[in-house]
């Protein structure tokens, strides 16, 4: 653990979203998936965005990563212009899409290696920013297991690592628990709590699952159905570690629940 | 919607987080443990007899039984036979003591037994009764004889076989790779190869045997050219279909990460590429057997094609049969290093395909 007091960091960067509008040019016409997203993410914070299927949060997610440009308006990290991918934002996806060809730490190394600070061979998983990576997420013992030899819970751990590697000042989380059964999302939620906390990046989470937005945000942005609006926009002042029971809990989860339009 | 509803049975709040179980050992890894082997010792069984005795009694039957025309091999081949027999019996014998060896044994007496059949069959059907129509169906004992007499030759033949399909084969697959990942990553390069490809790819190699050794300086560079040309398309044309189906989201993960061009290409695109790559790998060196043999038929003074070629032109069906058999192990030889090698560079593949 290379916990910083507080998570609080000197490099950290926040994103902002500028008349963020996209639509995707299908065979059958356009379709507008979002319209008129603004909205700031500060340096360190954690905000969650949450809406139901189609509202275009996975699309936010991807323009912010620099995979996708927007159809109009300007996204910034910090104060420089978002024109493509970069490792200072890394992405874990609701696969953990390892490269089944490399083991364990080879899947962990391919940022350092992509970006050539680390040598491809063997000796590399000594590098300590690769055992450290892996100290991280509890997955030493499996250094050299293949991919296929993981369960989705290890998987996604793996895929966390990878992303965290580099120290990235900004965290891009696209639905990273949504495929794993309620019990490894819960431990996995309370560890990314704890890494946001010691690591200090400013975190982006997309999810369509209310408590894990609530467990780990500060702030939520509701979607609308498509084209994704920005419906509301919600502090989540609750005391860490939070609990499903708690009573502002229970309230805002209701209020949030209001927004999406399934309370009565 | 319908994780709302399931939130409702997450459990509460104090469960979740008691993590004095280690999050680790909350999740069962998936590894396929190795099932124990059984340490009991196996008793060679009939089957291992059996051979032991087929092959003792066809070295028997071709020393002692007489010829219906003089061989001069028969006593070599008796010896040979009974070498084999020799090695069987003793390997049943020394089975009693060691366990490893009778597992061994056991896996392959099935087929000792029925190669030993086929001896003994062959020798009665041919040598010593002439059953069958002779020359097509020689005695094994001409058989050894072309390998005697003619042994130099048919060991350089092998050799100028091996040499003209190492350069053609490697040649096409050189080509080939990088026509199939050229074509695979740039769409200007797969707007004008793609038509080529589909139009000289299915063309035979062998058809452009004429063309070839008049346009060519040498019917050496000829060959190769033949050769290349049967390996490269398979290899290009599955090169190609694999970068294609590569998943986009390992592009998406690697440029996340800072991957430049390059790397997207041979970190991604070819290890994710491999398994299809190396069908085409397998059916290239199939294509350039077939070819090989063809453009052995032309132009050339020594080479496997050309020594079947030309033992079938004096009648010598038995040197045929011995040629024959050295393609057999040269060609398997040559597969068999090839699924080493394609085991060995896919060993992640297995487990993975459930």
């Amino acid at each position: 653990m290379t916990a910083l007091p507080d998570g609080g960091r000197a490099d950290a960067i926040g994103v902002r979203l500028a008349g963020i509008s996209h639509e995707y040019v299908l065979d059958t016409g356009t379709l507008r998936v979002l319209e008129d997203i603004d909205f700031a993410v500060p340096p360190g914070s954690f905000t969650a965005l949450l809406g139901p299927s189609g509202s275009g949060k996975s699309t936010i997610l991807r323009i912010v990563a620099g995979l996708e440009a927007p159809s109009r308006g300007r996204v910034f990290a910090g104060n420089v212009a978002i024109d493509g991918p970069d490792p200072s934002r890394a992405v874990v996806f609701q696969d953990a899409t390892l490269f089944p060809w490399r083991n364990v730490w080879r899947n962990v190394a391919l940022g350092p290696e992509a970006r050539g600070s680390v040598r491809s061979g063997r000796a590399a998983q000594h590098d300590p920013r690769i055992v450290r990576a892996l100290e991280r997420v509890g997955l030493t013992a499996f250094a050299t297991a293949l991919p296929h030899q993981l369960s989705g819970g290890m998987a996604q751990r793996v895929a966390l690592a990878r992303a965290l590697i580099g120290d990235p000042a900004v965290l891009l989380l696209d639905e990273p628990l949504g495929k794993l059964d309620a019990l490894t999302r819960g431990v996995l939620q309370r560890e990314l709590a704890d890494l946001w906390q010691s690591s200090g990046f400013t975190a982006l989470l997309v999810t369509h699952d209310v408590d894990e937005a609530l467990i780990l945000a500060d702030r939520i942005i509701v979607l609308s159905e498509r084209p994704g609006r920005i419906v509301a926009d919600l502090a989540v002042n609750i005391e860490r570690p939070r609990h499903r029971t708690g009573p502002n809990f229970v309230a805002l989860r209701s209020a949030v629940l209001g927004w999406l339009g399934l309370q009565d | 919607m319908s994780s709302v509803g399931e939130l409702d049975a997450m459990p509460p709040a104090g469960s979740v987080p008691s993590l004095a179980i280690s999050p680790a050992a909350l999740e069962q890894p998936a590894f396929d443990e190795q099932p124990a082997r059984v340490r009991t010792t196996v008793r060679p069984e009939a089957a291992g007899y059996a051979s032991c005795l087929v092959w003792i009694a066809a070295a028997a039957v071709t020393w002692r039984l007489p010829d219906v025309r003089p061989l001069y091999t028969t006593t070599h081949l008796a010896a040979l036979t009974g070498a084999v027999a020799a090695a069987i019996c003793g390997w049943l014998a020394a089975a009693h003591f060691q366990p490893l060896l009778a597992r061994r044994l056991r896996a392959v007496a099935p087929w000792l037994l029925v190669l030993g059949g086929a001896a003994l069959v062959w020798q009665f059907v041919t040598a010593k009764f002439a059953l069958l129509p002779m020359p097509f169906f020689p005695p094994p004992q001409t058989i050894l004889d072309a390998y005697e007499n003619d042994g130099p030759l048919l060991l350089l033949s092998a050799a100028y076989s091996l040499r003209l399909l190492a350069l053609g084969f490697t040649l096409g697959l050189i080509v080939g790779f990088f026509t199939g990942v050229a074509m695979g990553w740039w769409p200007r390069a797969n707007y004008w190869l793609h038509p080529i490809v589909r139009t000289i790819g299915p063309i035979p190699a062998t058809a452009w045997l004429p063309l070839a050794f008049v346009v060519l300086p040498t019917s050496f560079t000829a060959s190769i050219f033949i050769l290349a040309l049967a390996t490269w398309f398979p290899v290009t044309f599955l090169t190609w279909s694999g970068v294609r189906a590569v998943n986009r989201s390992y592009y998406d993960v690697a440029r996340t990460l800072g991957a430049s061009q390059w790397f997207l290409i041979w970190k991604v695109a070819v290890p994710a590429a491999l398994p299809s790559i190396f069908v085409g790998i397998f059916m290239g060196l199939g294509t350039s057997f077939v070819t090989l043999l063809a453009a052995e038929m032309l132009g050339v003074k020594a080479g496997l094609g050309w020594y079947v070629t030309w033992a079938q032109g004096w009648a010598a069906y038995p040197k045929v049969y011995a040629a024959l058999a050295i393609m057999a192990l040269l060609f398997s030889g040559l597969i068999s290093i090839l699924f080493k090698v394609r085991n060995r560079l896919l060993a992640w593949e297995r487990g993975s395909i459930r």
